[in-house]
């Protein structure tokens, strides 16, 4: 009984220690043109950097530490760091969520949930292609500023985000 | 000094819409104009030209790539959409942008997932640049004039389940019946096209 006891204590630890040291992930929440459009107007008074990636997508994958190391930097001078991710709702959320917490995001993210990708492809930018990575960049009064396809780094963001922070 | 108000006014709201825009992407060509033309090699080294493909009622240029996860999901539907198509007068040219993928690359994956078709390489993506091309697949319908008459997606979702609108192949039916494309502009998500490091 004693050994017993002992093995369940372990186990218990050791499972708790694993928790301890995993980032909490939340929930990685579904997003159409509406919620995005609210999730914006949230953020006025912010600069937003909104990023489109996926599991599937090197590049994206890539610029990401570059991403968060721009949220480690701005984020408490009035920077809003918004992911959204494409992958497919019903076969990647498992994909997506390991990812987050491999990275570390312990912050609410998004995933593409939308009848029509062009209309919501259209109500971010019109212009843009559909095509990832993409970054877009809207200024405090939630006007869109910058529209960037492919790979960005720090330095890159950092140029575009500051003067918008002082502004 | 109104009017020397509303010129610096102009130039500022100029200047802020010229913000708004993807830098260093180049626009793409809209149906209604005329296709750029080029002449690429195919992996086996020959030469192909847009002209030779505009002796075909139409002729459908799609940006593919070997690595793209999105590219690669729609390999079956284009082998699929080539056979349909042969027949009616419609020839596929795929062209490779793409600067990692090499002309090797690019051979090996036609004939793994048995293309038919020529798959150019494209090197120094000016061809993507003329056509202001930005994702992988993208597809330009040319007529036989050399005039684009759709420009977008295959159909819309890379998952052939939840496929609603077919849409390349609802406007090659409405051009081989001497109709418009009922759209003629069409958007999905994919991977952008890797270009040259300038």
């Amino acid at each position: 009984m004693r050994i017993f006891l002992c093995n369940l204590l372990f186990l218990v630890s050791g499972v708790g220690y694993l928790f301890a040291q995993a980032p909490v992930v939340r929930a990685v929440i579904p997003l159409d043109e509406a919620g995005l459009q609210q999730r914006l107007t949230a953020s006025r008074g912010k600069v937003v950097v909104l990023n489109f990636w996926a599991t599937w997508c090197k590049p994206c994958i890539e610029e990401f530490p570059d991403l968060l190391k721009l949220r480690a930097e701005y984020a408490d001078k009035g920077m809003h760091l918004v992911f959204v991710t494409i992958d497919e709702p019903k076969k990647a959320e498992r994909e997506v969520r390991t990812f987050l917490r491999k990275m570390g995001v312990n912050f609410e993210t998004y995933i593409k949930k939308v009848k029509d990708d062009e209309a919501f492809i259209n109500s971010v930018d019109s212009k843009w292609s559909g095509a990832i990575p993409a970054t877009f960049i809207y200024n405090k009064q939630g006007k869109l500023i910058h529209s960037l396809v492919d790979e960005q780094t720090f330095a890159d963001l950092s140029t575009l985000v500051i003067p918008l922070l002082a502004e | 000094m109104k009017t020397y108000s509303i010129v610096v006014m102009a130039i500022v709201l100029a200047l802020a819409l010229c913000l708004v825009s993807f830098a260093g992407t180049p626009e793409s060509i809209s149906p209604g104009s005329k296709a750029p033309t080029f002449t690429l090699k195919d992996a086996d080294g020959a030469e192909h030209s847009l002209n030779e493909f505009l002796k075909s009622k139409f002729a459908v240029v799609m940006f593919i790539a070997t690595q793209c996860p999105v590219s690669n999901a729609y390999n079956e539907r284009i082998v699929a959409l080539n056979n349909e198509y042969a027949s009616k007068g419609v020839t596929f040219i795929g062209i490779n942008s793409n600067r990692q993928e090499s002309a090797a690359e690019v051979k090996e994956h036609s004939a793994k997932h048995g293309f038919k078709f020529a798959v150019l390489k494209d090197p120094g993506n000016t061809v993507a640049d003329a056509y202001g091309a930005q994702v992988t697949p993208e597809i330009f319908v040319i007529d036989s004039q050399g005039m684009v008459r759709y420009h977008g997606r295959i159909d819309d979702s890379q998952d052939t389940e939840d496929i609603k609108s077919r849409d390349l192949s609802i406007a090659l039916d409405a051009l081989i019946a001497g109709k418009e494309a009922p759209r003629a502009v069409t958007k999905a998500f994919g991977c952008s096209i890797k270009r040259m490091k300038k």
